[in-house]
């Protein structure tokens, strides 16, 4: 009951009509925000930031809010259009998503990924809306130990992305993984692989790497390989929803995806884009449509798009009940937060309880409103592709090196995008996966963080570190994921043999 | 007529481009302004240098550069925006001092692209925090944090913290925490950010004081490190208010010793660590720097600018809304404070083990 009357209040917020246009500014700016590469919810928050001043703490945080998940739904617009993914977290919806629109199905995609997010979203409300009072202190039961089984895990995941050939999709993760290593040593402050170059020693950021990787590797490709074809018919409404059996397939993947997503948005650290990560290697291996999966499947689309909208509100309860930001995108939205006068923290939906129910009201909101953009200008859109190829290319390429320069102001970082543009072109031609190599980037330096923060905090017990609860489980599921196929094979020829023997 | 529209969009998105761009860094009202205003101050300049010739000294005559060598939304970058809105609120500059942020290497890369102008330029300013000295003296920075690379303008304030522990232990004060490690050596856990950081000197400080063995555990990240404090995976952190208030102030974290000066306003039943007789006192100091070389009148008046700055209500609301202690000094006495500093990290940081 006490449920209900606190979300009576939520809403009584809502009939001020300007929380609602404010929520639609920001919906709207986020969309288009996180649609330009290398622009995600973080920028996109920041960006706005100054027009919060002097709002209401309600609208402002609606606002944010909006940014947010507006910005994890436009990521994937360039993602499926151009295969350039315009936040991390879009990067799995590259996979499939661009060889759809390749079909002539980018109006599906789309319609997909839009509807995805949204159901993806409201049932994270729903989720954050009971749980979040509640289970603040899941996030707080993960130590170093389980961080790094749950990053094993996500590794297992790169099998999921090898495409044809295994050995080509681990020489990714292993370069990965190597630039993960770049950088001055957490624990003994010794400078690895860095030759003196001072913009080294904080190591390499991935988005650069991605940036580099998808989109200007993309477009280098783009000038041997001619551009896609949109049909106009299919960018009808009634063409964009999914048809009845197209529901059937991907309704499992996005409720399991949603909770996943969840989950690890929950876990400071892991955030939206392993959630989209583990989300599309979960709906790989779940799905009967194996095959289809890299060749323009929709669940590939739906579950990456469910889970890192899914993460993203997720990554919310942390914040707000603990005052500890999950992702980048939280942390400078507490800036905010504490900037009006709302301190996060373990009394925050006591103490600030209409702003905390009115925020939980307007992401009700915000999922209606994104339906609404996302479906109604999805023919805007897709005028993207009406571009000129060149002018298309010369113009993300720009945006791709200003975005670049805008992460921390510096050429160095250009650099680092042009380089492994480069390389990515190179990778492409060899046919050589990149989604491994970013994969391991992002897990690569979160594993070691953690592996050497466990054994320290367990006296250099290794086993002690594995056997934790939480990470023995993980580490238990992990090679179960990873060995799965072989062990079944091997109780088969087992039984086989058996039965021969007889 | 489609073109038209898919040209239009485009134009569009590059427009928010544009926006995106500009407006964090607020870089381009001010270039564009600039010229106005040196202008017109330059008027105003001209006269009272007319009136005043001798005691005027040195004036900038074209927009000066704070190089924040942290990311933005940091501490050090909140503290300098603030200076920058207070001097032009009160118009305490007769050009634009536009803040810059140069991130990376703890530091260095800032520094780096201050020192790319030459010695004695009047025209670039740098903030400095805790890495400042350790980078150096760790070998990871090829600048001396003293006079032979910099000139120091002035010192700003203290950042005081909290040493807090997990809620699974009931330790009241430093003496229980050396009393149980004392006993179980080896098994309490104190949680940092970075490996060479004032969090890491305050806890090898207090096992040389009291000859107890609490291990240190480097974290990357503050909210990571609250997280696991709370969670009971770390058993014991220094903090600073501005991180953690909440949950010293909820009691998820218990408050063991105040590393200050004084005590906390927040917290006065909390008494400091040298009150508990442990000669824990090592605290962030934040101050400004500039080139080396950099003549004795043009130190003054930046030196003399800042202080205005601290003078201000507006100073005195932002230093006590982010529990930091004013504690200015001029460009004098920061210099010879700066030489101490020095010092006393190098003696700190020999603490820290290498490997």
């Amino acid at each position: 009951m006490n449920l209900f009357q606190n979300l009576g209040l939520g809403f009584s917020i809502l009939a001020d009509p300007m929380v609602i246009v404010y929520s639609l500014v920001g919906v709207v700016s986020g969309v288009i925000i996180g649609a330009l590469p290398g622009l995600g919810p973080s920028v996109g928050i920041a960006v706005l930031l100054p027009l919060c001043y002097g709002l209401s703490p309600a609208c402002a945080l609606c606002m944010l809010c909006g940014i947010y998940y507006g910005a994890m739904y436009g990521g994937s617009i360039t993602a499926i259009l151009i295969n350039t993914p315009g936040d991390s977290a879009a990067i799995m919806t590259t996979l499939d998503g661009y060889p759809l629109a390749r079909k002539g199905k980018a109006g599906k995609a789309l319609g997909m990924a839009c509807l995805a997010s949204v159901i993806g979203g409201t049932i994270s409300v729903v989720l954050f809306m009971t749980l979040a009072p509640v289970i603040s202190n899941f996030a707080t039961s993960f130590g170093p130990s389980e961080y790094f089984a749950l990053m094993i895990l996500g590794l297992t995941s790169v099998a999921g992305m090898t495409g044809k050939s295994p050995a080509k999709g681990f020489l990714a993760a292993f370069l990965g993984l190597f630039v993960a290593g770049i950088g001055i040593d957490l624990v003994f402050g010794t400078p690895k692989f860095v030759f003196g170059n001072v913009n080294l020693y904080s190591g390499i950021d991935f988005v650069p790497v991605a940036m580099g990787l998808f989109g200007i590797a993309e477009i280098i490709c783009n000038f041997e390989d001619n551009n896609i074809q949109v049909d106009k018919d299919s960018l009808k409404l009634k063409k964009l929803l999914p048809n009845k059996e197209e529901w059937k397939r991907t309704i499992p993947h996005i409720g399991r995806g949603t909770i996943l997503g969840f989950i690890v948005g929950m876990l400071p650290g892991a955030g939206a884009t392993i959630a989209s990560f583990l989300s599309y290697d979960m709906a790989k291996r779940t799905s009967k449509n194996k095959e289809e999966f890299g060749q323009g499947a929709v669940e590939g689309v739906a579950a990456p798009e469910c889970a890192n909208n899914a993460a993203s509100m997720g990554a919310m309860v942390p914040m707000l009940t603990l005052g500890v930001p999950g992702s980048g995108a939280t942390a400078i939205m507490m800036g905010a937060l504490m900037m009006l006068g709302i301190s996060p923290g373990p009394s925050f939906f006591i103490k600030n309880a209409e702003v905390a129910w009115g925020l939980v009201a307007s992401m009700y909101l915000g999922n209606v409103l994104l339906v609404l953009l996302g479906l109604g200008a999805l023919r805007m859109f897709v005028k993207i592709l009406n571009v000129k190829t060149t002018t298309m290319n010369a113009l993300i390429f720009a945006f791709i090196l200003i975005g670049a320069y805008a992460l921390e102001n510096s050429m160095f970082t250009v650099g680092v995008t042009l380089f492994f543009g480069i390389l990515g072109y190179f990778l492409k031609k060899l046919k050589v996966p990149a989604a491994p190599m970013v994969l391991a980037l992002v897990l690569g330096a979160i594993t070691e963080t953690n592996l050497r923060q466990a054994l320290i905090i367990d006296n250099n017990n290794f086993f002690k570190v594995l056997t934790h609860p939480i990470s023995a489980v993980i580490l238990v599921i992990a090679i179960l994921l990873a060995f799965g196929t072989p062990i079944k094979n091997l109780f088969a020829k087992l039984k086989k043999n058996k039965a021969k023997a007889e | 007529m489609k073109k038209l529209i898919a040209l239009l969009l485009t134009a569009l998105m590059v427009l928010s481009m544009a926006a995106c761009g500009s407006e964090p860094a607020k870089t381009t009202p001010a270039a564009t302004d600039a010229p106005k205003t040196t202008e017109a101050q330059g008027q105003t300049q001209a006269q009272s240098e007319a009136q005043t010739t001798e005691a005027a000294g040195w004036v900038p005559t074209k927009d000066v550069e704070f190089v924040i060598p942290f990311g933005a939304g940091g501490g050090n970058d909140i503290m300098v925006r603030k200076m920058v809105e207070i001097i032009e609120k009160y118009k305490l500059c007769p050009v634009n001092v536009v803040p810059v942020n140069k991130k990376g290497g703890s530091g260095v890369v800032g520094y780096t692209y201050l020192k790319d102008y030459k010695a004695g330029y009047e025209y670039a300013l740098a903030s400095t925090s805790a890495s400042f000295f350790t980078q150096p003296i760790t070998g990871n920075s090829p600048f001396n944090p003293d006079t032979s690379d910099f000139s120091f303008v002035a010192h700003l304030v203290k950042d005081p913290s909290v040493i807090c522990c997990s809620k699974k232990w009931d330790f009241k004060n430093l003496d229980d925490i050396v009393k149980y490690a004392k006993e179980h050596p080896g098994e309490l856990k104190w949680g940092g950010v970075g490996n060479a950081s004032d969090d890491a000197i305050l806890m090898y400080t207090l096992n040389t004081l009291a000859g107890i063995d609490l291990t240190y555990v480097p974290y990357d990240d503050q909210g990571l490190l609250t997280a696991a404090v709370l969670g009971g995976h770390i058993d014991l952190c220094s903090s600073s208010l501005a991180e953690s208030i909440e949950h010293m102030k909820n009691g998820t974290m218990s408050t063991i010793a105040a590393i200050a000066d004084n005590r906390l306003a927040d917290f006065p039943d909390l008494p400091t660590a040298v009150e508990q007789g442990y000669k824990l006192d090592h605290q962030q100091n934040r101050g400004i720097v500039m080139n080396p070389g950099v003549k004795d009148e043009v130190l003054a008046y930046y030196s003399g600018l800042f202080q205005k700055v601290t003078e201000t209500e507006d100073w005195k609301v932002f230093v006590k809304e982010n529990a930091m202690a004013d504690a200015f000094m001029g460009y004098q006495e920061w210099t010879a404070y700066a030489a101490d500093v020095k010092a006393d990290y190098t003696t700190y940081l020999a603490m820290v083990p290498k490997d």
